[in-house]
């Protein structure tokens, strides 16, 4: 399963560098020897970081990887549909960060060559990652008091999670062992609305 | 953190709930579309950047858009399909699921046993797609639940 993703990192990051090379082709025949060395191969660069940046999200591991990660390094017993979303959801803030940081770096290469555009541009990638920050804390807050899941908006959230954790590996979907439950948090039972109001 | 170790008080809890759906607002519910969404609104100024010196040579004067506006038009692209889904209002899992959640949402239980019964929810679907060879048990196994929420809230 390593390999096999080694390989796609490797060959999607070829395909990146065509795609960029092909840029500057197509760009040189239709604008012409001179436009094109005044464009500043500003084409296939942006076509270079929107792949990279494409690269970067989207080869992270998938659902079910990051179950058998987490069923490896935490035992069978630890394998719980809302921590398995919780590691997804940080292996995704990481990803999310880096193209965020490439984001920034090269905000601040444009205000270095025409010396404008760096901070917008700047503001926006660490706004962009302090809420996607915030949003795994908030995450790991909850799935560690065991809260994950009991309202309708997360419950929506896991099974969305989970359907596509069944579609994406049907064939491997919980070998060795089973995906474990949430844990049932003891809570104190309380009076329906209604009944309090009667009383 | 193998089990659970409860340090949400009440009023955190409920905090906490609307913090998450309040960020996923603002990153439209994906944080790596909206990533990628502001990189490609970055390209877009680049490209307009260079074809507007080239248009307003040949008379055509359509003015440089800021950059928030190219960033706008990256993030409405690539949440496009979400969008879309929005307008056509379609269930994000099945119906069955969707009428269900409905259901305990607006049975008038304590806030205690709603979050129960939604966790009920939940680790009724694990064990169906963990233990069932296929998807087509899940249909039945809620058919019986929603039974059971109906006839409780009768």
């Amino acid at each position: 399963m390593i390999h096999e993703r080694r390989l796609r990192i490797i060959a999607g990051f070829f395909i990146v560098w065509g795609c960029a090379i092909a840029m500057e082709a197509v760009t040189l025949s239709l604008l012409g020897g001179e436009t094109w060395s005044r464009s500043n191969h500003v084409f296939s660069k942006l076509v270079f970081m929107i792949g990279l940046s494409c690269q970067l999200i989207f080869q992270g591991p998938s659902r079910s990887e990051v179950m058998e990660r987490l069923r490896r390094r935490s035992g069978a017993e630890a394998c719980r549909l809302d921590r398995v979303y919780l590691f997804f959801n940080i292996d995704r803030t990481v990803r999310v960060v880096i193209v965020v940081v490439l984001l920034w770096i090269v905000g601040a290469l444009m205000g270095l060559v025409n010396g404008q555009g760096a901070w917008p541009l700047t503001g926006t990638a660490v706004f962009l990652a302090l809420i996607a920050g915030l949003r795994t804390v908030v995450i790991f807050a909850r799935v560690s008091a065991g809260r994950f899941g009991a309202t309708q908006y997360e419950a929506r959230e896991l099974l969305v999670f989970l359907s596509g954790m069944y579609k994406s590996s049907q064939a491997q979907f919980d070998p060795p062992g089973r995906l474990r439950r949430l844990v049932e948090v003891a809570e104190p039972v309380t009076a329906p609305h209604n009944a309090q109001v009667a009383l | 953190m193998s089990q659970p170790a409860g340090v949400l008080s009440q009023p955190g809890n409920k905090v906490s709930a609307a913090a998450l759906r309040l960020l996923d607002g603002l990153l439209v519910r994906n944080p790596e579309r909206t990533a990628i969404g502001v990189a490609l609104g970055v390209a877009i100024d680049g490209i307009v950047g260079v074809f507007w010196p080239l248009l307003a040579s040949r008379g055509v004067h359509l003015g440089r858009p800021d950059w928030w506006a190219s960033v706008s038009i990256g993030l409405v692209v690539v949440h496009l399909p979400f969008v879309i889904w929005s307008i056509r209002n379609k269930p994000l899992i099945n119906d069955e699921l969707e009428s269900l959640m409905q259901l305990i949402e607006s049975t008038n239980i304590g806030e205690v046993e709603k979050r129960a019964a939604y966790r009920k929810l939940v680790n009724r679907c694990i064990d169906d797609f963990s233990l069932s060879n296929g998807p087509g048990k899940v249909k039945g196994i809620l058919g019986s639940e929603i039974e059971a929420v109906r006839g409780h809230s009768d």
